[in-house]
């Protein structure tokens, strides 16, 4: 039987009385596309958000390859090698480009508490990020700072960030956001070459990005799941025409 | 307009030559004035690092700088006396030697920096500000109400600290020896500022949302920054007990915090050497108004208003080409 890389067990979250997330079961297996689509308000981000470490669960378990990550800080979780992206970028726009890179790789290396180490003279760290870059077509870029950048640039930052964290599981939260056409589209072939490296659990609101993508959908209302399948299941499912999908198909 | 290394580099040369003219003519109160000015930088370049760098509006920084005046007050005046000083059943003798006290001064104040830090961090906004003027304010009054060391009217000094074969009660070679820990104090803030502590202290200030999604705890970040800024103004404050020679619980207040951080903005808040030229005006804008009214205060209030409504970036963005604030400061 195969091992999921990512697993939630019966996940719970509440904010007062509104149940944000109810015994939310899902899992996320190796070179797969799992997207999480809903109304606004269902549950997708409060779900990064747990799995991140970005919101403490009220119940429930995470699973990262068997290791229980549910009492993990965000940054530990972050180590393990769970990158997302934020629903509204979120880069440091006082930084380059290249800068942002930086930052995370040695994050991810753990020595960012070293007070003598020039990081800008570190060849590795700069190799290694233009690396990155070059995978967003960003290395044009790399020494322009982040605040002057257009909001597609800045999400494929986001992307490249989250890579050069190692990942063994990426989490994106509605990446095509904002993005026209083209951008959407360059997007989609760089999440299907991604989904090789680690598997992508990818809420979006764009349906012909996610059909195009996902090879699985999971379906959230009022924080429940009410269904999950590959898009011909999820396109012929009542409920879901019901709640979400409507006259869009 | 001249490029920031090159203000940089003559504020440097001002600092080192006007002490020696003042010297060679005969002037020993622009010497003390000059010692007063580096002193006062090096505890702006500690409070910077976290105020400017790391967003951490601190208004207890004169709990580190008193407690360096009264670490090096308390072992002097043990020294002096040939009493031990005693804490629970240990004996301690006081010394007078300058690189020793200094090695105590950073280890305290290293250590209540850690205490502070620890209980501060775990809040920001106006409670942060609020809980690090408490701290200051408790020791302020601890230090009032402590008669062994002079209480209220404070504690003398007879003759400055030594160090072996340097006459520190010379005031060009006191000037010199502040000087010589304001360049080293600037080497390591600079070295900071470019390792992996900075860049992530700078990150943590601006997004700790992306600072913790790539691998970073902002609060360890922070708190170790603190610690440093904390050590720095302890120094700076084991410096100025030796420069008057006295040291009281003024030093502890929270006029002294508000001293340090009006002249941190007077000079600039994102720059190394901001806080260089803030105690420099502010020593002459002290000296200057102080010697026309009483209430030179008032002015001084007028100017950070206008600089804080018009140059935040301080009166470096005057005199430097390459204008800088807040948003490029990487």
């Amino acid at each position: 039987m195969k091992k999921p890389v990512l697993k939630i067990d019966n996940l719970s979250k509440s904010f007062g009385a509104v149940k944000a997330n109810d015994n939310l079961n899902l899992n996320l297996f190796k070179n797969e596309i799992h997207a999480l689509i809903g109304p606004n308000g269902s549950g997708k981000s409060t779900l990064v958000k747990q799995i991140s470490g970005f919101l403490k669960q009220d119940s429930g378990q995470i699973y990262l390859e068997e290791i229980n990550i549910s009492n993990y800080s965000a940054e530990n979780r972050s180590r393990m090698g769970i990158a997302r992206s934020f629903q509204i970028s979120s880069v440091i726009n006082s930084f380059k480009v290249i800068d942002n890179l930086r930052l995370s790789l040695m994050g991810r290396d753990g020595g960012y508490l070293n007070p003598l180490n020039n990081i800008y003279r570190n060849k590795d760290y700069s190799d290694e990020a233009f690396d990155l870059l070059k995978i967003v077509d960003l290395t044009n870029k790399a020494n322009d700072l982040v605040s002057t950048l257009s909001h597609g640039d800045k999400r494929k930052l986001e992307i490249s960030l989250a890579l050069s964290m190692n990942p063994k599981l990426l989490l994106f939260d509605e990446p095509m956001a904002g993005l026209d056409k083209t951008s959407s589209q360059l997007m989609i072939e760089l999440f299907k070459k991604l989904k090789v490296k680690a598997p992508i659990l990818l809420i979006e609101h764009d349906m012909e990005s996610v059909f195009a993508l996902a090879d699985r959908i999971s379906v959230l209302d009022y924080g429940s799941l009410i269904a999950s399948g590959n898009e011909k299941e999820i396109k012929s499912n009542a409920k879901v025409q019901e709640v979400y999908l409507g006259d869009e198909n | 307009m001249i490029s920031e290394k090159k203000l940089n580099f003559l504020i440097l040369i001002f600092l080192f030559l006007v002490p020696l003219f003042s010297i060679l003519l005969n002037d020993i109160y622009i010497t003390t004035l000059f010692s007063k000015i580096v002193i006062l930088a090096i505890a702006g370049i500690g409070l910077n690092l976290i105020l400017g760098y790391g967003g951490m509006v601190s208004f207890g920084h004169a709990a580190f700088f008193g407690l360096g005046g009264y670490v090096t007050g308390i072992l002097a005046f043990h020294f002096n006396n040939y009493e031990p000083i005693q804490i629970l059943v240990f004996e301690f003798e006081g010394t007078n030697h300058l690189l020793l006290i200094w090695i105590f001064t950073l280890i305290f104040s290293s250590i209540l920096a850690f205490f502070i830090g620890y209980f501060s961090l775990r809040t920001s906004g106006v409670y942060f500000i609020m809980i690090t003027l408490a701290f200051a304010q408790m020791l302020y009054y601890f230090s009032i109400s402590w008669p062994t060391y002079g209480g209220e009217d404070g504690l003398s000094l007879s003759l400055r600290n030594q160090i072996p074969f340097l006459n520190t009660m010379d005031p060009i070679t006191f000037f010199y020896i502040c000087y010589v820990w304001l360049i080293i104090t600037i080497i390591i803030v600079k070295f900071i500022l470019n390792s992996p502590l900075g860049i992530s202290l700078k990150a943590s200030k601006e997004n700790e949302d992306r600072v913790r999604s790539v691998g970073i705890n902002p609060k360890k970040v922070k708190l170790i920054t603190f610690i440093i800024s904390g050590a720095i103004t302890g120094l700076a404050g084991s410096l100025y007990a030796d420069l008057n020679r006295f040291v009281s619980p003024t030093i502890l207040s929270w006029q002294m915090s508000g001293e340090i951080m009006i002249l941190v903005i007077l000079g600039g808040m994102f720059r190394l050497y901001g806080p260089i030229l803030g105690a420099f005006f502010y020593i002459i804008l002290e000296q200057f108004l102080g010697g026309i009214t009483e209430n030179w205060q008032f002015w001084l209030g007028f100017i950070i208003l206008l600089e804080v409504l018009y140059a935040k970036a301080g009166i470096m963005s005057f005199l430097i080409r390459d204008k800088y604030d807040e948003k490029t400061s990487s």
